[in-house]
């Protein structure tokens, strides 16, 4: 059965999300990904929609944790591509994260 | 009927050269406006340009205080705002056509090389001024910096023609 998330980091999980892991502080990738992204991505035939303008920015660190750690947590790059999409006003963000699926499936 | 035709030529002349000068007249007033208009709306996006540029040099003193004077809760915040603004301006300059969608690569490695480590406050480490890392991050902005730059040349260079600017008034109708 599919199922449907909006996700907006902002207003759900925090203003600044920067840092990579649990034990570095408020708003790491790592507990994004635990709190958030796992749990949406259950089920069949997700779709998680993902709105990235409501921070107030966004640490490398914390998008690479968050959605390439999705991929180390065994998702397939094709799924996650099909699953997730993202709104947002920066274009080079969505790249961004696209760009840290792709190398960790490299990896 | 010769007679009477030779008594209106005269008129008819006068009233064709009239008709030619006003209409020189108001090609020319066409394109003079025209032409005073896109350079107003070119020194506009070379403004816009060189604002951004003064960004990234504010940006590249913040990314070294951030890296390599301590960990800072305020400067820290700033930076990844700075960052957020550059991106912002960026897309929009990219839609008005002021810069090309390459941008968004350049802008990328830019955040990487500033926020993919050392970015939050349990991993924090100083950094050398000089270091591995700082090199990178000059290195990103040194490659965005390039690419405003050709993006201003690129565009302090273009000059319509007459001919080519009355070919736009033309098909503006």
């Amino acid at each position: 059965m599919s199922s449907k998330t909006v996700i907006n980091i902002g207003r759900a999980y925090t203003r600044f999300p920067l840092g990579r892991k649990k034990q570095h502080g408020k708003g790491s990738g790592e507990e994004f990904r635990e709190l958030f992204l796992l749990p949406a991505l259950q089920g069949e035939s997700p779709t998680v929609v993902i709105e990235l303008d409501d921070t107030l920015g966004y640490g490398s660190s914390f998008l690479e944790e968050a959605f390439g750690g999705l991929v180390r947590a065994g998702y397939k790059p094709d799924f996650l591509k099909s699953s997730l999409s993202f709104i947002s006003d920066d274009p080079s963000l969505v790249e961004e994260i696209n760009s840290y699926i792709d190398e960790a499936a490299k990896k | 009927m010769i007679e009477l035709a030779a008594s209106w030529f005269p008129y008819v002349a006068k009233g064709i050269s009239v008709l030619i000068a006003w209409l020189l007249v108001v090609a020319g007033w066409a394109v003079a406006n025209d032409l005073a208009a896109q350079r107003d709306r070119r020194r506009a996006e070379l403004e816009k340009v060189d604002r951004l540029r003064d960004g990234l040099a504010v940006l590249e003193g913040e990314a070294a205080a951030h890296h390599t004077q301590g960990f800072d809760d305020e400067r820290w915040r700033m930076l990844t705002r700075r960052l957020k603004h550059i991106s912002v301006e960026c897309a929009h300059f990219e839609r008005l056509g002021i810069i090309s969608r390459d941008w968004r690569s350049l802008n990328l490695e830019m955040r990487k090389a500033v926020t993919d480590a050392n970015y939050s406050a349990g991993s924090y480490a100083v950094e050398q001024l000089y270091g591995q890392r700082m090199s990178d991050i000059y290195h990103a902005i040194d490659a965005f910096r390039a690419f405003l730059f050709k993006a201003h040349e690129a565009k302090f260079a273009k000059t319509d023609s007459v001919s080519d600017t009355l070919k736009r008034i033309v098909r503006a109708g």
